[in-house]
């Protein structure tokens, strides 16, 4: 057994994290009272969190509902929150925009303190990774994923049978559809054949998969170094193996791919009057494919009645029969952005300085709720990786 | 939303890349470079004005669309068929990249149920003038340049691809109509100008400190703190009489729905005329709801015809502070 790493309070610097964090992926820790080694966590979680460090410091967070209290670390982008359970969670926000918040403390626990920062504090949001960049991203070999489906979101055409069982389950919504393939072999494979060859795959969102990545390097006690991070449609990363570098290296090609796909929208799409160019940009469509909103009115006020997922506040105007308006502001950042909605297609006027995480949120929380069988008018480029 | 806007909006989505819409004028390499703005021309020596509703331009072409219901004006059409690219530049409604060596090409664009009246005034001015000014017409389903009753041409669109593509027709599918460009204009019912106006009011109220006060006009066309472009994005677009009216019928909307519902909020300024912010921001989410209900009750209000609250306690009540 190796040497008990520091607690995290002592943690000051990205070096000592890493020693905590990298000692942590091996349960080699003591427990609060310090009297032998044993297991205290789950496996490491990060998670991605756009985060305007422009607007918020650790002040800021400290206001919001998420933790007790937000202190600098020796170094100014490393950050150190504690939650009421006096569970550490460690903010690295040396990107600006796209954090990595990481702790060693248990789901439960940890998962609702992420909910609590991503919809009370403004200007912080999730990361939602799209079905297409989970499916695109290349982390190792794939060994597991989990598929979900569920029709909740109001004005579909739930069919009489899925009512009826929501019904005999003393459900508001048809209970939702799921699978899991963990730690299997073949499971890149059996992923594709299931979202390219299945009614029931296509009709899924991809809510996670599970990389494995292991090294040539061997050591004594251990074989290969290794890591399995887990990657989740929320921008959730569960981390088990023996490689703290592997898992950062995963967490930076994610952000990286993110990153391009949240500024490419905004670059390329917000509509924008450029003087001597003209207007600029273009409305993003997301269709629903082999599915019809049956009530757009009652649709549209879901999505723009300030509640999460989507936290947009807005107004619901009838057009025509087959079209409804939206004018929401993002409760994340405040931006603007106008929506059409038919039966089979939403799009999204965003404009300037509207923050483009808007976009995969819809993306992520349709493929989930409404259907999976998305298409976007986004260019490939950006969201396939 | 009339007729005229709804065409605006089906062109310009014409020039911005899509899946759903036609791309034709985008395709060409044409954008919108003005909206509803005043054209200075020189008809034998004496100066005319036309207000087409968009001007889009492109390396080396100017389209001027007007839109046109079932009547017809010789001396407009004359106007439209002398209309040049210097015209249009000298009135700065072109950038300045734009040479516009091909010249203008105007074009008449109408509803198919108005075609074939307009059609025969069409042909009548054409043949009189010597001219061959073109009409494209529109469904539900497609856009198509009009033809004689005999089959020969009307008029042509100066620029080859496009009439090449508006002679075939341009087919869509219905539900994709693109509306949001262009949300409503000076010409639009008050109604329509409600909810991207309030909701740009509510930005300003929710989200920025740095925003103390604004005008009518800083909703319309953007405040310099807030970082973004208002309720219009083509705004600085706009000929200067339409901004004013839009600023007078937006001024004195917001200036119903504070006085009702957003006094604890809001003062009134009277010069420049606007409103200075009460408190910093609205920033608890129960004070966001009751902001946003009271939105949504002057809009239902406003559209059902019911008198607002005689009283501005009423709505006041309603947006006190929560107690925690």
């Amino acid at each position: 057994m190796s040497n008990a790493t520091r607690p995290a309070s002592e943690v000051r610097s990205r070096a000592q994290l890493e020693d905590y964090l990298g000692q942590s992926l091996l349960s080699e820790y003591f427990d609060t009272s310090g009297r032998r080694p044993r297991q205290l966590s789950t496996s490491l979680k990060t998670y991605l969190v756009e985060l305007h460090t422009e607007r918020v410091g650790p002040e800021e967070l400290a206001r919001g509902r998420a933790f007790a209290s937000v202190r600098r670390t020796d170094e100014d982008d490393l950050w150190q929150a504690t939650d009421e359970n006096g569970i550490a969670y460690f903010l690295d926000v040396a990107d600006g925009r796209f954090a990595f918040m990481h702790t060693v403390g248990h789901t439960n626990v940890t998962d609702q303190a992420w909910r609590r920062l991503t919809s009370s504090v403004p200007h912080a949001d999730n990361c939602w990774i799209p079905s297409r960049m989970l499916e695109g991203i290349r982390l190792g070999q794939v060994i597991g994923f989990r598929l979900f489906s569920q029709s909740q979101m109001k004005g579909l055409d739930v069919s009489d049978e899925a009512q009826q069982l929501a019904r005999d389950l003393g459900k508001d919504h048809p209970p939702a559809f799921r699978l899991q393939v963990s730690d299997w072999a073949t499971a890149e494979r059996d992923l594709a054949t299931f979202r390219g060859q299945t009614a029931v795959g296509r009709r899924a969102a991809i809510q996670s998969i599970n990389w494995r990545e292991r090294g040539a390097r061997v050591t004594d006690e251990e074989g290969a170094d290794f890591i399995h991070d887990e990657v989740w449609s929320t921008g959730k990363v569960t981390g088990y193996g023996t490689s703290w570098t592997r898992h950062l290296g995963n967490l930076r090609v994610l952000r990286q791919s993110y990153r391009r796909m949240v500024s490419g929208i905004e670059e390329e799409l917000t509509i924008r009057w450029a003087e001597g160019e003209g207007l600029q940009g273009a409305p993003i469509v997301i269709a629903f494919e082999g599915l019809e909103v049956a009530d757009l009115v009652q649709l549209g006020g879901d999505l723009v009645n300030g509640a999460d997922p989507f936290r947009l506040l807005g107004t619901v105007e009838r057009v025509t029969d087959r079209l409804v308006a939206l004018e929401a502001i993002d409760l994340h950042t405040g931006g603007r952005l106008q929506i059409e909605l038919t039966p089979d297609e939403l799009r999204i006027y965003l404009r300037t300085g509207t923050c483009g995480n808007v976009v995969p949120r819809f993306l992520v929380n349709f493929e989930h709720y409404l259907t999976a069988t998305l298409d976007t008018s986004i260019d490939s480029r950006l969201v396939a990786q | 939303m009339k007729a005229e806007l709804r065409l605006v909006n089906a062109l310009i989505a014409m020039s911005v890349p899509s899946t759903t819409w036609p791309t034709i004028l985008a395709d060409q390499g044409f954008t919108v470079s003005s909206i509803q703005r005043d054209v200075s021309i020189l008809i034998g020596g004496s100066s005319r004005i036309v207000t087409p509703e968009v001007i889009f331009h492109s390396e080396d072409y100017c389209l001027v669309i007007e839109s046109k219901s079932s009547t017809f004006s010789e001396p407009q059409a004359r106007k439209y068929w002398l209309v040049t690219a210097q015209d249009m530049r000298d009135s700065g409604c072109l950038p300045s990249g734009a040479t516009g060596t091909e010249g203008a090409v105007p074009t008449y664009f109408c509803q198919a149920m108005h075609s074939e009246a307009l059609g025969g005034r069409i042909d009548t001015f054409n043949d009189q003038e010597g001219a061959d000014l073109p009409l494209v017409d529109y469904d539900n389903h497609r856009f198509q340049l009009t033809t004689r009753d005999d089959g020969s041409s009307r008029g042509r669109i100066r620029n080859p691809a496009l009439e090449s593509e508006f002679r075939s027709g341009v087919y869509f599918n219905e539900s994709t109509w693109p509306t949001r460009f262009v949300p409503f204009d000076e010409e639009s019912d008050p109604l329509e100008m409600m909810r991207p106006v309030l909701s740009t009011q509510l930005r300003h109220l929710l989200h920025h400190p740095d925003v103390v006060e604004f005008t009518a006009e800083h909703l319309l066309g953007g405040h310099p703190d807030a970082g973004d472009d208002g309720a219009l994005v083509y705004w600085n677009q706009l000929g200067s009489q339409a901004r004013r009216r839009l600023i007078e019928i937006v001024f004195a909307m917001v200036e119903e729905f504070r006085v009702h519902y957003l006094t604890r909020y809001l003062s009134r300024l009277e010069s420049p005329k606007g409103w200075r912010k009460t408190i910093e921001a609205v920033d608890h989410p129960a004070q966001y709801r009751k902001v946003h209900e009271s939105i949504g009750d002057y809009i239902q209000r406003k559209e059902s015809g019911v008198d607002l609250p005689l009283s501005g306690n009423t709505g006041q009540e309603e947006l006190e502070f929560p107690d925690s």
